[in-house]
């Protein structure tokens, strides 16, 4: 058996409400890190080749590894440095994509600390929303609720209360995530919400935690939340909740766009404008001001 | 003074008026929006087609009520404010 085979064959499925996601597969020298990845979003293992995979695999100063036989293996003999392959650059990884298939190669350099790990962990989830974008789907900064069958989204800059929001519900609403979340149109063209980690949590406080990313709800409201003097609930027009919506995705999505902005970057925030657009006609958005001392609490 | 005769609107910029509230501007390069009232939406479909500053002030003066005198400054200013946030730009 040679190092890859099982790693890659089998792996962990992400996989969405439109069917569309990967397999999250790995080189032995990776397989911790995709094991810890995999268990943060509670993926099941993969049962499907249906699915394009995303490889990981390691190169720092402990272990060097470059897929090349797996990557001619399975794209009939085309390796990983040959020029259809396009590294990127994003935070603590590099990115490699190619124009004949939806497939990704990942590698993860030095991950010596806790915190190094989880930072490539986050960065890792672009090219997967990158790939969503292009399906219609929106990440966006969120918080995900559950109310009796329902997806309630609640959304606000960070620093506004959005968590502590989130925590004082009462004990019938369900919190699934509270900071992020993939917005999608399910097989049923209904618009559905998955929830996703909070990333920054692990600096803050290292206790496992998971989230059931594979899990979704359909959504019946948007809540944008402000701080304000009294408590007050007020619908607003498709208009201003394109502009909210489009903030909070790209506060999601900035992370991993350069400063200096390329021609694909440029048709990727006007997809994210024009998906913002048609959520914001279709789901009920509402303005939800927000005092310290309301009944709101 | 503004030159309107160099002037084109920034061909990345994306320009809806299909919503039940407001119309919005929104330019990818820096991921800002921007709201137009109904004389600005004039103003901006004008400088789509590269309309003359006399043309721009004869559309408004034909399509909006009780024009201020002055309406060649706010022409001026408003196309300033385009020009700053780079929604246009002139050609070089």
């Amino acid at each position: 058996m040679v190092w890859w085979d099982m790693s890659f064959k089998c792996g962990y499925r992400l996989q969405f409400a439109n069917g569309k996601g990967g397999r999250i597969c790995s080189t032995e020298g990776a397989r911790d890190w995709t094991d810890r990845f995999a268990g943060i979003m509670e993926l099941k293992p993969c049962d499907s080749n249906d699915l394009p995979f995303y490889l990981f695999y390691r190169n720092d100063s402990r272990i060097s590894e470059t897929p090349t036989e797996f990557i001619k293996d399975t794209l009939g003999g085309k390796g990983l440095t040959e020029i259809k392959w396009q590294p990127r650059r994003i935070g603590p990884i590099s990115i490699f994509s190619n124009n004949q298939t939806s497939d990704l190669v990942c590698e993860i350099g030095s991950d010596a600390s806790f915190e190094d790990s989880i930072y490539s962990m986050w960065y890792s989830l672009y090219p997967f929303y990158r790939h969503i974008l292009s399906f219609g789907g929106v990440p966006f900064h969120a918080g995900l609720v559950e109310w009796n069958g329902r997806g309630i989204l609640f959304t606000a800059p960070g620093g506004t209360g959005k968590s502590t929001t989130i925590s004082r519900l009462p004990p019938d609403w369900s919190m699934h995530c509270d900071d992020e979340v993939l917005i999608i149109r399910d097989i049923q063209n209904r618009y559905v919400a998955h929830p996703f980690p909070t990333w920054s949590n692990f600096f803050l406080n290292q206790q496992p935690k998971s989230w059931i990313v594979e899990s979704s709800l359909p959504i019946s409201a948007v809540f944008f939340l402000i701080q304000a003097e009294t408590d007050d609930i007020k619908p607003i027009g498709s208009g201003t909740a394109t502009v909210l919506i489009n903030q909070a995705g790209r506060q999601i999505l900035r992370r991993a766009w350069n400063l200096e902005i390329s021609v694909e970057q440029l048709e990727l925030r006007r997809k994210l404008f024009e998906l913002s657009c048609e959520l914001a006609k279709t789901v009920p958005c509402y303005m939800l001001n927000i005092s310290l001392t309301g009944n709101f609490w | 003074m503004v030159d309107l005769s160099r002037l084109e609107v920034n061909p990345n910029v994306v320009f809806r008026e299909d919503f039940d509230d407001i119309n919005v501007l929104f330019n990818p390069e820096t991921g800002k929006s921007y709201s137009l009232n109904r004389v600005g939406i004039v103003i901006w479909k004008a400088l789509q087609n590269k309309h003359s500053k006399d043309d721009i002030l004869a559309e408004i003066d034909s399509r909006c009520k009780n024009v201020p005198d002055d309406i060649e400054d706010h022409l001026n200013e408003f196309v300033a404010a385009l020009l700053e946030n780079g929604l246009v730009g002139y050609v070089v």
